[in-house]
């Protein structure tokens, strides 16, 4: 009983502290105008995937061969393409698809890596040598080459791409976690919510998971910025998204056959690529600031 | 020295044999019938067993992948089940191309990621530290394939139009045809270099024995390349070491811009788009292995610069 109360008073205290260091994280954040500027330009994308259908000009798979490869004009800002299919339409939906993918591939990254890469550290021992050479296997395989060999056992497609994406950054979640959790089961409050007889899934999930989140948050956001460059380069491969998909890697694909003449249809969804993932590494660096300025130069 | 070679070699050989075997598996577990794939539709059931038991399909997965082991190790891959060509002559050949485009590629990260770095972290927050460091977050935000494709547009199509003179923008032979596949590949990795260079030197330039060395009245080069850079190339060289792995993957990308023959290439159009496992698996198991030798080599490398990591 007094131990119950001791668990929950402590918990409380705890919580009134996180809600304080929240609103200095939040002026800490506003202060760095480059991460302001990441914010800014992943509120912009988001806003344009979440909008689409309300704020795209005109409708992004429709074809008007009459204006095929028109370059930009105040009807279409961004030109027409090979079909004569709005650019700046196509990017606007294309944004829904990269980000759909960047966050689905972190989730899957996140639930599996996360409780894996806690249970290892936590544990040690066999379990976590089993489990250190498991992934010294998968990063063995670099980066976009984990995720075209799950593409070949999965099959080409928007979805597999996600999975495929998504299961190749398992690793980096279990080895990050890990790390923290390494460090943190040392501490004086790990042993004393051990003294008071806390269950071991108590301790990783109330007290050991939530001081591993400032970097599972800055990895996440660097991630979403890998997951959308992956997606468009699987896309851009053959091995994701299939035309007439407004995605940008296909766009970019397609439009590679106009470079000659009509060199816009290729360069403005790149640009779309560049920017969203510049945005969302230039947020990933401010939140690292912030969060941990410790991890600066390691993630 | 040589006692820790020996354990880090040893520590190699799990690491070796668990990506062989994911490999073997994973082309185990492609859906569909290899026989069937051979044959054709419409083969007979009694053809279908013939070409099982001549690849040994039939028998037990375990006894399949220890066999895999023997011929892998007498440097026998298989065959094309398209071509019917050796898979390890094809891929070997293939991975060569790609070897010469990523120590290429290396060449112009560490040539540019160094100079940028070190500039920076000598002039921090002027106006040389502000533009190398702007480039590098664009450096690597840019889609590979789109920086390709762009530097194509310029080199190849716009300056012969204006000058007479360009790149050539596709195929391999000359000295000339890598310039162009070499900076697209290499400027995310020297982004990333210059980015690990600026600060792990920032923090080295504020040690005292920087000072010392100063004070004592050393050349402002020997501080620099001497007494800082030595110190600040541990965690660079793990960047570097893991730079390979993002230039192997980038590789794929950058050798489709530019019809590259190399193995990237291989694996997607040949293999995966054509589903021709023999190719996949040959491919990425070299590829994969090519990446654990390289970390190898990199952690020998660390031993090397830092004696205290041997020693520990």
């Amino acid at each position: 009983m007094i131990n119950k109360t001791l668990v929950s008073r402590a918990e409380k205290s705890a919580d009134e502290v996180t809600l304080v260091r929240r609103g200095t994280l939040w002026r800490r954040f506003r202060k760095s105008p480059s991460a302001m500027l990441g914010l800014t330009i992943v509120v912009l994308f988001m806003g344009a995937g979440l909008l689409a259908p309300w704020i795209a000009p005109h409708d992004p798979l429709r074809p008007d061969f009459g204006r095929a490869r028109e370059g930009p004009s105040w009807d279409s800002p961004l030109g027409r393409d090979e079909l004569g299919r709005d650019i700046l339409s196509r990017i606007i939906y294309g944004a829904r698809i990269s980000l759909w993918i960047g966050f689905i591939a972190v989730a899957i990254g996140v639930v599996c890596g996360v409780p894996l890469g806690a249970i290892s550290g936590y544990y040690g021992g066999r379990l976590d040598i089993l489990m250190q050479r498991l992934v010294d296997i998968m990063l063995a395989f670099p980066g976009l080459l984990l995720a075209i060999v799950l593409i070949s056992i999965l099959g080409v497609g928007l979805s597999n791409v996600m999975v495929a994406i998504g299961v190749a950054s398992i690793p980096t979640y279990v080895r990050l976690v890990r790390g923290s959790v390494l460090a943190l089961r040392e501490m004086d409050y790990i042993a004393a919510a051990k003294a008071i007889g806390m269950s071991d899934s108590r301790i990783i999930f109330r007290h050991i998971l939530p001081n591993c989140l400032a970097p599972i948050i800055v990895q996440s956001t660097l991630q979403i910025a890998t997951a959308i460059l992956f997606a468009a380069g699987l896309g851009f491969l053959g091995l994701g998204a299939k035309p007439p998909m407004p995605e940008w890697g296909v766009m970019l694909s397609t439009g590679r056959d106009y470079l000659r003449d009509w060199p816009h249809i290729a360069t403005f969804p790149g640009l779309a690529i560049m920017l969203s993932v510049l945005g969302f590494n230039l947020l990933g660096d401010g939140l690292r600031d912030v969060l941990d300025p410790r991890l600066r130069g390691k993630l | 020295m040589l006692s820790y070679i020996i354990r880090r070699l040893l520590l190699a050989i799990p690491t070796l044999l668990g990506v062989t075997f994911l490999i073997f598996a994973v082309v185990r577990l492609q859906p569909g019938d290899p026989a069937l794939e051979i044959a054709g539709q419409g083969a007979t059931e009694e053809i279908l067993r013939a070409i099982r038991q001549e690849l040994g399909l039939d028998r037990p997965f375990m006894v399949q992948y220890l066999d895999f082991l023997e011929k892998l190790l007498r440097g026998d891959l298989g065959k094309s089940l398209k071509t019917k060509e050796p898979v390890a002559s094809k891929v070997w050949g293939r991975f060569l191309n790609t070897l010469e485009l990523t120590v290429a590629a290396m060449v112009v990260a560490v040539i540019i990621g160094f100079t940028a770095g070190i500039i920076s972290a000598l002039r921090p927050y002027s106006i040389w530290d502000n533009i190398s460091m702007i480039g590098a977050l664009f450096g690597v935000s840019m889609p590979v394939f789109w920086q390709g494709i762009m530097l194509m547009l310029i080199f190849s199509l716009w300056l012969p139009q204006w000058l007479g003179w360009g790149l050539p923008a596709t195929g391999r032979g000359t000295i000339w045809h890598v310039i162009l596949p070499a900076i697209t590949l290499g400027t995310t990795s020297a982004a990333i270099i210059a980015r690990m260079v600026r600060s792990t030197m920032l923090e080295v330039l504020r040690q005292e024995y920087i000072l010392t060395a100063q004070a004592k009245g050393a050349p402002q080069i020997s501080v620099i390349f001497k007494h800082a850079l030595r110190n600040a190339l541990i965690p660079v060289v793990t960047v570097v070491g893991l730079a390979f792995g993002g230039l192997l993957s980038g590789a794929v990308l950058t050798e489709t811009v530019f019809a590259w023959p190399g193995i990237g290439r291989l694996i997607v159009e040949e293999g995966i788009l054509t589903r021709d496992y023999p190719i996949v698996q040959g491919a990425i198991l070299i590829v994969a292995l090519a990446f654990v030798v390289v970390n190898l080599l990199v952690d020998l490398l660390y031993a090397y610069i830092d004696p205290r990591i041997r020693y520990d």
